[in-house]
């Protein structure tokens, strides 16, 4: 379980003096085996919020809690997937998505082993020898997502991952997101601007505000999965969270 | 250009060699054009030139002493190959410093902000001076001979190989580091394993450049006096014994030995290693 509390961050400029939050008062709870998503305008503090769960930017002030540890620094107990594949261009495929348990001083023979495992889970153990540059954009966030999976963090955190693919990639790698947690039960916070794409995905979606970043609403999907785009209630909820950022770009 | 020329290349063996003679023979001429066209010039420019009666070796007269030379005719007391084997050494000796002080200054100007703040403005202040300017300097420091080629040499290429490292390292997406960090990789991994993979198409940017200007400062640098061999000495000695043909050897030499360095070595380091990587285009991965 991920704990949230009472998070604040402001970003300081270079004059020292404080800008407006872009981040205030989150508090959050991810359950275990949950899929939750964040949406929100762009600038509501989405990306802010990910690097602060990832370890990667220190809160101004609350803080986070998984499983009962305090998140201080990036640990592999939080694996993360970027918008950008983020892939070593000098390793191969295979050496990618062994980096991490090598890292973290599996033995060679095995950590290569469950390398080739995650890949043929997301279907690129053909191109175990190619280089990421030889890879189009999907086969490169599947290579991140099997990097990641590989030392089996207890956590995915997702910043829109998906939104520089086309539409027919990005629904492939979104069911192919869903079979792999169904798999292996992953507990995943997963950004995104795209309504249609957190509806679909998303146990429960909270939706950010801006300026600053505050949690306006929360929803819980009670659809069950695999859901269809045309069902009346998925048009429902659409059209719920539509509503609940549009009216915020109004006044933006 | 090149590029359509290999092509052209390929084709031609694919459809045998036989049937295309007159093409390869054009292909040929095409390739040699730009040298012959240099070769005519020198013709004419020496055949200008001793008319008004002043001795300018011809292409003839150089490739003949080219022959001599390299059959172990004598050039200033030494054969052609001590000189170039001198010069090679000094060479060799001032790029190696060069690269090594280069890359730790480099790595600390980036490791450390202090560091950066005393290093960078000083490089950026030397970059520009050239080699020459730094003869009364060397013979001050350590004095007539080697030593003081040695060091010019080195100068030549120490700021290009500081600047390249600071720029690559700092170069390397902050997304790849923070990839490597969620991976759980420590300290000394992000640094070999992430930060000089990153930065090595501008590390050997800086190595090729330092090899150049020390290539080119070999003639100012061997000026300093306290040796009698070596390439640039020679040239500058050919003024005294006015044998001008050995001297146009001595550059075509230097000429090639450049040229060799720069297609048999560099080219090959990075169609290995960067463009295998697809990151001699910075294509985003
Ligand atoms: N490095 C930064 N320095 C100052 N302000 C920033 C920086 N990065 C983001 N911001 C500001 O913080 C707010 C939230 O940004 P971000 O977290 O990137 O939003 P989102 O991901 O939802 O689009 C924005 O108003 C943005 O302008
Ligand atoms: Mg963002």
């Amino acid at each position: 379980m991920l704990t949230v509390q009472n998070l604040c961050y402001t970003y300081q400029n270079k004059e020292q003096h404080q800008g407006l939050p872009a981040l205030s008062d989150i508090n959050v709870i991810v359950k275990d085996g949950e899929l939750l998503c964040i949406i929100g305008p762009s600038g509501s503090g989405k990306s802010t919020f990910l690097d602060i769960l990832a370890g990667f930017t220190k809160p101004t002030s609350g803080s986070i809690f998984l499983d009962g540890h305090q998140v201080t620094a990036p640990h592999p107990e939080r694996g993360v997937i970027f918008q950008e594949p983020n892939l070593f261009p000098w390793l191969t495929v295979l050496e990618n998505v062994a980096f991490g348990l090598l890292c973290q001083g599996t033995l060679r023979k095995r950590a290569f082993r469950i390398a080739k495992e995650m890949l043929d889970l997301v279907g690129l153990s053909d191109f175990a020898h190619f280089r990421p540059h030889e890879l189009s954009g999907g086969m490169r966030q599947r290579v991140a997502l099997a990097r990641v999976l590989a030392f089996d963090p207890k956590i995915l955190l997702m910043d829109e991952p998906f939104s520089a693919l086309d539409a027919q990639t990005r629904r492939k790698l979104q069911d192919e997101l869903l079979y792999i947690c169904e798999l292996k039960r992953k507990t995943v916070v997963f950004i995104t601007h795209n309504v249609e794409e957190a509806v679909y995905l998303a146990d429960r979606v909270i939706v950010f505000c801006s300026r600053p970043g505050q949690v306006k609403a929360e929803i819980e999907i009670d659809l069950p999965k695999p859901r269809k785009l045309s069902e009346p209630a998925f048009l429902h909820y659409r059209d719920k969270i539509t509503d609940l950022i549009e009216v915020q770009e109004v006044l933006a | 250009m090149s590029i359509r020329v290999d092509s052209h290349w390929t084709q031609l063996v694919r459809a045998g060699f036989r049937s295309k003679l007159p093409q390869l023979l054009n292909l040929f001429l095409r390739r040699l054009f730009p040298y012959l066209f240099l070769l005519a010039f020198w013709q004419l420019s020496a055949w200008g030139v001793q008319v008004k009666g002043a001795p300018f070796p011809t292409p003839i007269e150089t490739f003949s002493r080219a022959a001599e030379l390299l059959f172990g005719a004598n050039f200033l007391q030494y054969s052609i190959y001590q000189h170039i084997g001198s010069s090679l050494l000094r060479w060799g000796i001032g790029f190696i410093l060069a690269a090594i002080a280069g890359l730790v200054l480099g790595i600390l100007a980036t490791l450390f902000d202090h560091a950066y703040e005393i290093i960078i403005p000083i490089t950026a202040l030397l970059q520009p001076v050239p080699s020459l300017a730094w003869i009364p300097l060397a013979i001050l420091l350590l004095g007539l001979g080697p030593r003081s080629t040695v060091f010019i040499i080195f100068l030549a290429g120490l700021f290009p190989v500081i600047i390249n490292v600071t720029t690559g390292i700092k170069s390397v997406p902050l997304g790849l580091l923070r990839a490597g960090q969620m991976m759980g990789a420590k300290q000394t991994t992000i640094f070999l394993k992430i930060l000089l993979p990153g930065s090595l198409p501008h590390l050997l940017s800086g190595l090729r450049t330092a090899l150049a200007n020390g290539w080119r400062a070999l003639i100012a640098a061997e000026m300093v006096g306290g040796s009698d061999q070596g390439l640039g000495y020679a040239i500058f000695q050919s003024r005294w014994s006015l044998d001008y043909p050995s001297a146009f050897v001595a550059i075509i030499i230097i000429a090639i030995i450049g040229l060799v360095i720069e297609r048999g070595v560099f080219r090959k380091i990075e169609a290995k290693t960067v463009e295998i990587w697809g990151m001699s285009n910075r294509s985003g991965c």
